[in-house]
This record gives C-alpha cells, structure tokens and sequence, in this order.
C-alpha cells in the first residue's frame, strides 16, 4: 500500500494498513511513522462505562450527530480477547449497522489482545492512520470496565463516561478510576427508573473528590436508543463535548494538556516496548516457564533473575 | 362419546397471494379445518417487495403481503366468518389485522364474526425469530392495543400468541421454554394493565384471551409433563397475581408445533417418525391436550415442504385421531407418580426462574439485560457440543450414519420444493399497481394521521385500518412507524457462550490456530454474518462462538444485514474470511451480491463461504458464483467446521 493511498482515504488500504498495525507488522510501522506529520487533525473521543451501559448505543448515535454537521467520522471499538482461546467477539459495530454504508465513516473492531485498560495496543496507531485518511471525529470506544485503570484515555481529547441508572447503591462501581478519567459524564438509559438519583449521586461524589478546584464534569442524560430524536439527549451530550473543547484544547491550558497527552501515549509506547524486549529475552532464555524453574531449583532468587535479564534487555 | 379432535393446522404459504389461496383451498378441502398463515420476510419485516433489501426475499418462505388487495386475492372464495385464521405475523401484526378487517369491511362481513390468532409475540422476536422492527416500549404498547382493541371490537379473536415454540427452536430447555413464555404472557398483562384503558371486567377477558404456542421435542414423556406445568403454573399466575376468579379465563389454551430443530438432513425419512413421537406427546394426556397442532414434515431441513410432504404430515394427525381410540378416553396420566414427580420439577425450576426474571424488572428488563438470549445462546451451544461429542445421540447424524440411499430425495425435483422464481416480479408489478390506483391525497391523509397518532401515544389500530383501505402499502406504514419509534437492535447473547471445551478435537484445533499465528504473525480474522432479512440465527451464533473457541477473531455483524454492508464491514475489519449464514432460501442471489459488492470495494480477494439450508443442488451453482465452500447442517462437528475455515484464512 502507498502512502498516498492512505492519505487519499482509501479505505481497502488504510484497513490493512490498520491490519498490519494490529499484527504489530514492523513495515507497517515505518508507513505509520511517514503518516505521522499528517495527523494532527482529528478529535479524539474516548468513551468509557460499565459493560452493557450503552457506549456503543451512543457512539452509534453520535455518529450520526456528527455526520449531520458535516464531519468524517472514525470509531474505533475495542473487545476483550479471551485468555483462554486468544480468540474474542468483536460485537460492537453491530449497534453501528446504519451507518455501514456511509463513506463518511469507517468503523474498525480491535481485540485487547491482552493488553490491560480497556483498549488494544494498537488503538491509537489506527486511530493515527484514521486521522490520516482525513477522519476528523475519532470515537474510541474501550471495553466495558468497573473500575480498572483507564489511564490511557488520557491520550483521547475529551473522555465521556457512560454510566446508567439502577446501579443503585452501587453506583460506587464507578468509582476512583473511571471518574477520575471523566470529562463528560453520561447517565445513559435515563428512560429507566432512577435517572434523577443517580446524577445526584454522581454530583455528590464529584464533589467529594473536588480537593481545592473541583474539575468542571458536566453530567448529561441520554436513551441513546432514541437516536437523535428529540429527548434522546445526544445533541445535548455533543454539546458538553463541544464545550470541554473550548475549555480545555481551545483554552489556556491547551499547551500544556497536548503535552499531558503525548506524555501518556509516548508513557505506553515505551512501557510496551520494554515489555516485548523483556518477552523476547526471556523466550531466548526458554522462556517464562524455565525461567521459573530456575528459581524453583534454587539456582537464582526471583530478584537477581529479573534484574539481569532486564539488564540484558 | 368420544371427544372432538384438536384443530389440524398446515403451515403454508408461498410464491403469491393467488398461488396461496389456490393452496389453502386444496387444503381445506383436503379435510383442513384451519388455515395457518406463512408470511414472506419481506412482510413480516415491513418491507415492501421492491425494497432493496426485501428483493431476493420476495415470496420465498411465505405469501407476500403488501397491499390490501394481496390480501384480498389471499381469501378469495374464503369466506371469512366461517373460517379460523392463524397469522404468523409479529413486527407487523397489527397492520396485517388491519388488512384482514379491512378485507371484511370491504366484503361487508361483520367484523365481530372475524375468528382467528395473530402471533404477536414480540419478545420471542428479539429471543429467537428475528421479526421485529421497533423497540421493546412501543412493541409492547402495541401488543397491548391489540387486547383492548380485540375485547371491545372481535370478541372471537385470539390477540397474541405467546410463544415457547421459537425459545425451544433456538435451543431452550424445558424450564427456559416455561419460564420465559409465562414472563413474556406477565410481561403483556402488566402492560395492558398499566395503561389503564380498559376496566377490571374487559382486562380479565383479557387475561381468558392469551392463547400460547408450545413447542414439543423428542422427550416426549417430560414434553406432556411440561405441558402440564404450563397448565398448572398459568392458572396460579392468573389468580394470584391478577385475581381471575373464572377458572374458564384461567385456562391455559395453546397450539403446538412440534419440535424441527432435531429434524436432520441426513436420512429424512427418520423424521416422519420423529414427528410421529412428538404428536403423541401433546395429544396422549387429555388434561394437557393441544388445541391446535401443526407438523412439520420428513424434509424439513432440505427445504420448505412441498404440497405432498404436508399432506403426507396431514394423514398422520388423521390417522391418529380417526383410526385410535386415543380420544374415547379420560386422561390417562391422571395420579401417575412418576409423572406427577416430573411436573413437580419443572414446575419448581421454573418458578425459580421465574423469580430471577421477576427481580430484573420482569421480561421488558431481562431483554434489556441481555439475560434470557444469553441464556438461550448458551443452551443451544451446549446442545451442539453434546452432539458433536456424542453425549446426545442423534440417528443418523451421531450414530447409525451408514445407510442405504433414500428413495425419497431420488425423484426429478429432488425431494425439494422450487419457489416459484417470478414471484418477486409479479409481487412488485401488484403493489406498483395498487399504488397507480389509489387516490394519493387519500393514502398520503392516511399516513399522516397514524403518525400523528403514534407520536401522541394513542391507539393506531382504527388509523391503520384506515390506511389499509386508503390501500397504504406495507412498506410505507412500517416506514412511517420507523420515523417514529426508530429501529431496534436485539442483544446477540454470544459474547458469554462457549462451544469448545477440553476435548482432543478441540485441543488440537486450538493448537493448530496458535502454531499459524506464530508462523504467520497473524490471527485469523474472521466475519460472521447474515444478509438479507433472514432471522435464523442459531447456526451464525454457534459458529461466531465456536471460532472465537478455537482462537479467531470473529466480528459479529448478526442477522438482517443488507450484502453491500457485508462486503464494506468486511473491508474495514480486513477480516480473512467472510461467512455467510442463509438459511431463507435465497443464497443464490445473496451470495452474488455478497461476492460482487467485495470486488466493487477492492475485497474481491477475500474467500466468502456459506452455511445453512442449501439444497445440494446448488452447491455447484454457488461455487460457480465464487463461494468457496459451502456448509450444511450435516456438517454438524463445529471443530471440523473452524478447522476449514482455518485452512481457508490466507
Ligand atoms: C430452528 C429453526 C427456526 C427457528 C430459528 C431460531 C434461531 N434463532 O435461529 C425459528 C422457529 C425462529 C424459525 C423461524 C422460521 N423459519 Co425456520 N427453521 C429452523 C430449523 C428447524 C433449524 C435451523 C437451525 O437452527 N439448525 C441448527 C443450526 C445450528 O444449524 P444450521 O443453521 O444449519 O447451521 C449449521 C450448518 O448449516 C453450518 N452453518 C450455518 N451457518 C453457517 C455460517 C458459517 C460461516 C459457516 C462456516 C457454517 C454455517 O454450521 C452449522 C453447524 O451445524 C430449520 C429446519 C432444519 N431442521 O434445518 C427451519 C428452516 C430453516 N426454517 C424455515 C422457515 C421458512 C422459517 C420461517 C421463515 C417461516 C416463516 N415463513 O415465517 C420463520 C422465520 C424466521 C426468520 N425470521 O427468518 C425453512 C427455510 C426454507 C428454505 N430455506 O427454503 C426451514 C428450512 C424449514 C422448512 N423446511 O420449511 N426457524
Ligand atoms: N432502555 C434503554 N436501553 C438502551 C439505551 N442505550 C442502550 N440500550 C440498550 O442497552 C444494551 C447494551 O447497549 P450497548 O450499546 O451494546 O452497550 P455497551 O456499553 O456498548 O456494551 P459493551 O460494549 O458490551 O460493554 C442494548 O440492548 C441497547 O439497546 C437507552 O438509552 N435506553
Ligand atoms: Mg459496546
């Protein structure tokens, strides 16, 4: 594939390039590295909650938010892979049907493949190379989390968490991480019973944490089932997203967040990295499962080993 | 004296109304003493036939229906107070009530005469058939119309129909089958119930005029049990939870069709005798006795039947019911500990079941969940597992698989029946013409005031009979109640199911999947899903989860999904493998379609396969047309299955 291809947004090439990217292809990474200078451009989206909250429910209608104001949308939607089989179900885009047949937007499922935070490694490689193919709205949905890290979507501009009610008094599910992660959060399914007393608890506890400046999180309620009909709450949500925009990446602070964002991708590249070298050197030495053995028959301490194989690194 | 036999009941419908009614007349004369009504996807999914998606579908696994003047042709020389009329129609089962009694009024029949069942069961919809359009909120709303309209203005007809028939087909167990359909009957009382808009004497009519339709398998000594538990826990669940004090309205009334998912595609003729086991089980026990039955017949996983194998089916009730003195008797179960223990059961399992659903808000809140297709995915692939592993004996498909040729599938049309192929042409010149004859302001008035109607909230059933004699077409009333609800998507269940477990075969399918992604660097990716309207969703589901088993990555994009949104997810995802499961009779034109909306987007280098109910006469055909491989139900070992796919993956 040419990077022109790419860069004229040809959609059969850019998901293979996306392909060889997920595969971890090292000539698809000097295509990617030739892209970079041609990203930049596009608004990255994270949206985050509880499994079966309805993230992909609301990306599906922001989507079609977003394709009504004219943009060229990209969503990426992340599964877990089973530990057991290595295999996943990759069944988020089925709640995207509509829009399947939209040249304005393309749509990439991506497996976790046993990396940790609710996305993929390769989630934001693809979601450079949708930048690139002039994609200028990338949703990132993650897999569905309690309350695991999700540090990474530090990387996205603004992060929406999907919550809904009924979690009753254990609206503590969301706890620390995930509002700590809020830029946006959404009380989806409002069409159910306890709308109104899970916002205030999600108030109260955004206060809770509100040591000194307390982080301007605007709560919306969507039934992103509704679409975009009136009621649905999606322009509403669209709104809120616009308006963390203008005050965060359109504010003074705008320098110094891009910095926080690189920071946290560069952060994850090298932390992955490191670990392949680490995988790679220990399977020259026979592997974990040798490695273990070792200390098993006392040849080493569990320290040393790991110091010098890392030292080997 | 003996007892009046049980209605018999031929499912049918094909090709056109003309074609149909031609059918039902050689039918009812044939000693049929009901009509039961197939209606093609396209209808059923409130498409019209010259609708993109609705095209390759037209006429092929029922009548197509878009007009009230098909629906007249469908009852020609039918008249319609003498007759008990059965529609298997759910997403549009109020537009085609609609068509009926507009049919009547047109005839000057009175509508208070009208007899009959329109399916109308919505959440074995979303569980298991596929037929649905709108979401659970107004589905239900309109579910509940039918009852208030059916009490006050045809007090003979049977308003919904729930049904455990299509929870069994997709894999329920006896206790699933019992607890789901009895959710699904609360679900829709409570509804009529909290709507308010009829008093306390017309909602107890109410609660006399569910009617169920069961499902009856192979078990068919725990099938008369479960049976008996319906009766059972439906009269208890009428009075405690709804206060009936007739015992006349707590009644459980059900029609049967018996089981077809065991019927097998390798030696046909053991299905006759299949069937043959399953009607004993709902006919044998008095107490428990069907109201109505319908069978299948011998050739059911080949194709649909043709006029001979349903009068072959016909015989069989007659025999049983005319030539035996099955019906001279009291029941004859009556006291027997053994099945009283049995009863006892199910009827405990099943109330526990209950209770769960109950504690998620009831069905309305276990569709939502997830719950209940979870459920039923994960039953339905531990009944395949058990069948591959031989835990679950199948003649002629597990064991006894050697066998002499078949004379049945030996004559010129191969034991098959062929769909009429102009159909689809012919449908389209009917509603094309009904449209030139209306009077546009008329039906264009007519639509406006069911929209507006919908989106107050109020009853739409006078405005849809007013659309059908403005001649509204089917496709156009859908669509207008589309704008306004919008369009549902069910839950798939299959992310929590699982197929391959510890055995051999599955170990070493798995191992051979890791050995390629090492050697190659890549895991096999690979594209599930259904074009066209097709609902069949069993064999998609199990395959999706049996390769996510051995190791792939499978993007699931489920059923009813046009071909040109295959081949472009297939081309974003940059799958390896496309797999298409058909099992609506249209593989031919749907496979095309697939395969050249691939080579429209650049993807023509990606193999497609097929799976489902394809005749082995066009096996050839579909390789021609650029399939790779073709799968039936006699490919029934799913290791053997991911492990072709795996060597097709490039
Ligand atoms: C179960 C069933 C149903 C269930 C479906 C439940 C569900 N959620 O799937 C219910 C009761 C809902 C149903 C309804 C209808 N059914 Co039906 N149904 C069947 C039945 C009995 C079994 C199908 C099945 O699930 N088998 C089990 C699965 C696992 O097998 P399978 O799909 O064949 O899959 C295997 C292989 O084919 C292959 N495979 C399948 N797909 C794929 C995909 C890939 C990628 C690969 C590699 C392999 C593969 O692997 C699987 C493993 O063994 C068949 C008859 C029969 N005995 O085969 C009729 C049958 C398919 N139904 C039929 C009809 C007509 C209908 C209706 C359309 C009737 C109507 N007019 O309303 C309705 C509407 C359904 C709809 N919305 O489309 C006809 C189709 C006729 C035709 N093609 O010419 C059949 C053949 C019966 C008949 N003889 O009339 N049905
Ligand atoms: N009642 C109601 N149901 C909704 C709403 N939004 C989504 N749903 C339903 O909730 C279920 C889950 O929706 P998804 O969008 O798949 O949820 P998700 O968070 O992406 O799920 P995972 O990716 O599996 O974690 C589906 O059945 C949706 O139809 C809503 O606003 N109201
Ligand atoms: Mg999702």
């Amino acid at each position: 594939m040419s990077l022109q291809e790419i860069l004229d947004g040809n959609v059969r090439a850019g998901a293979r390039l996306m392909r060889d990217l997920d595969d971890r292809r090292p000539e698809a990474l000097a295509v990617l590295k030739q892209l970079y200078p041609h990203t930049g451009k596009a608004y990255l989206v994270g949206i985050t909650g509880n499994p079966g909250a309805g993230k992909s429910t609301v990306v599906d209608s922001l989507i079609a938010h977003y394709r009504q104001a004219g943009e060229r949308v990209g969503v990426v939607c992340v599964d877990p892979t089973s530990p057991f089989s290595g295999g996943a179900i990759l069944g988020d885009r089925i709640r995207m049907q509509r829009h399947a047949l939209d040249p304005g937007v393309f749509i990439r499922s991506l497996a976790t493949r046993g990396n940790l935070g609710g996305l993929s490694r390769s989630t934001f490689d693809v979601a450079h190379v949708l930048d690139a193919m002039g994609y200028t709205r990338i949703l990132i949905e993650t897999v569905g989390v309690g309350q695991d890290e999700v540090d990474v979507m530090k990387a996205a501009h603004t992060t929406v968490v999907v919550t809904v009610p009924g979690l009753g008094d254990d609206i503590q599910a969301i706890k620390s991480g995930l509002l700590e992660v809020a830029d946006v959060l959404v009380v989806n399914k409002s069409d159910r019973e306890g709308a109104d007393r899970t916002e205030r608890d999600l108030l109260h506890m955004l206060d809770l944490r509100a040591h000194g400046e307390r982080k301007a999180v605007e709560i919306v309620r969507t039934i992103a089932t509704k679409g975009l009909a009136e009621g649905s709450g999606i322009r509403e949500l669209a709104m809120a997203i616009e308006a963390h925009r203008d005050r965060i990446w359109r504010g003074p602070d705008a320098e110094a967040r891009q910095l926080g964002r690189t920071s946290a991708h560069l952060a994850e590249l090298v932390r992955a990295l490191l670990a392949d070298r680490a995988t790679k050197a220990m399977a020259e030495r026979g592997g974990l499962a040798q490695l273990a053995r070792r200390v098993a028959d006392q040849e080493s301490d569990p320290w040393t080993l790991a110091e010098n194989l890392v030292a080997s690194v | 004296m003996a007892d009046a036999p049980w209605i018999f009941r031929t499912y049918a419908g094909h090709s056109s109304a003309q074609a149909s009614n031609a059918l039902y007349r050689q039918n009812l004369a044939a000693g049929q003493t009901g009509l039961s009504i197939a209606f093609d996807l396209p209808t059923q999914c409130g498409y019209d036939p010259d609708d993109a998606i609705a095209r390759p579908e037209v006429g092929k696994v029922g009548v197509p229906i878009a007009s009230i003047d098909d629906m007249h042709a469908l009852f020609e020389g039918i008249p319609l107070d003498q007759m008990n009329t059965s529609m298997t129609i759910n997403g549009t089962a109020i537009w085609l009530l609609a068509l009926y009694v507009g049919v009547a009024r047109e005839r000057g029949t009175d509508q208070r005469a009208l007899r009959g069942t329109i399916q109308n069961d919505i959440v074995k919809e979303y569980l298991a058939r596929g037929t649905y359009i709108f979401p659970p909120a107004p589905s239900l709303d309109l579910i509940a119309e039918s009852y208030e309209y059916c009490v006050a203005h045809m007090p003979q007809w049977n308003p919904s129909n729930v049904c455990s028939y299509h929870l069994q087909e997709a894999g329920a167990t006896p206790v699933q089958e019992l607890a789901f359909a009895l959710a699904d009957a609360l679900g829709v009382l409570d509804r009529v119930a909290a709507r308010q808009r009829v008093d306390d004497a017309a909602f107890q009519q109410c609660v006399g005029r569910v009617s169920f339709f069961v499902n009856a398998g192979m078990r068919f000594v725990e099938e008369m049990c479960k049976m008996r538990a319906f009766t059972r826990m439906w009269d208890a669940l009428c009075r405690e939870r709804y206060g009936v004090t007739d015992p006349k309205l707590r009644q459980f009334r059900y029609g049967v069709q018996v089981n077809s998912l065991g019927l097998t595609e390798q030696q046909p003729e053991n299905n006759a005798w299949r069937i043959l086991i399953e009607a004993l089980g709902v006919t044998l026990s008095k107490d428990a006795r069907c109201r109505a039955l319908q069978l299948p017949t011998w050739n059911e996983a080949l194709s649909l039947p043709r006029p001979w194998d349903q009068q072959w089916s016909l015989r069989l009730q007659q025999v049983l019911a005319f030539e035996t003195d099955l019906l001279e008797y009291g029941d004859l179960f009556t006291g027997n500990p053994v099945i009283e223990a049995k009863v006892t059961a199910l009827v405990d399992g099943a109330t526990a079941e209950l209770a769960k659903i109950e504690a998620m808000g009831g069905i309305t809140g276990a569709i939502d969940t997830g719950y209940c297709k979870k459920e039923l995915v994960r039953s339905m692939a531990a009944r395949m597992g058990r069948i591959e592993r031989g835990e679950q004996i199948v003649v002629g498909v597990n064991k006894y698989v050697e066998a002499l040729p078949s004379p049945l599938v030996g004559g010129s049309d191969g034991g098959v029946f062929h769909a009429d192929p102009a159909a689809g042409d012919a449908a389209r010149a009917a509603v094309a013409a009904t449209r030139a004859r209306r009077d546009p302001a008329r039906a264009a008035a007519a639509v406006a005031a069911l929209v507006d109607a919908a989106t107050r909230g109020a009853p739409i059933m006078e405005a849809s009979i007013a659309c059908a004699l403005a001649r509204v077409t089917t496709g156009e009333w859908a669509q207008a109640l589309r704008d306004v609800w919008g369009e549902y998507r069910a839950e798939t269940g299959i992310a929590g199911a699982s197929i391959g477990g510890a055995s051999d075969d599955w170990q070493a399918l798995r191992t051979r999947v890791l050995a390629r992604v090492d050697a190659t660097g890549r895991r096999p990716r690979l594209l599930v899903g259904k074009p066209g309207l097709d609902g069949h969703s069993n064999g998609a589901e199990v395959i999706a989860v049996a390769a996510r088993d051995a190791g792939f990555e499978v993007i699931y994009a489920g059923i009813r999904v046009s071909a040109a949104a295959i081949a472009q997810t297939a081309v974003q995802e940059a799958v390896d493998l496309v797999g298409l499961s058909i099992l609506s009779g249209s593989h031919l034109e749907l496979a095309s379609a697939v395969v050249d909306e691939l080579r429209a987007r650049g993807g023509g280098d990606i193999p497609v396969v097929i799976g489902g109910t394809v005749p082995a006469h066009d096996h050839a055909e579909l390789l021609r047309r650029g399939v790779s491989r073709v799968f039936t139900p006699a490919d029934y070992k799913l290791s053997d299955i991911v492990g072709a796919l795996l060597d097709l993956c490039c």
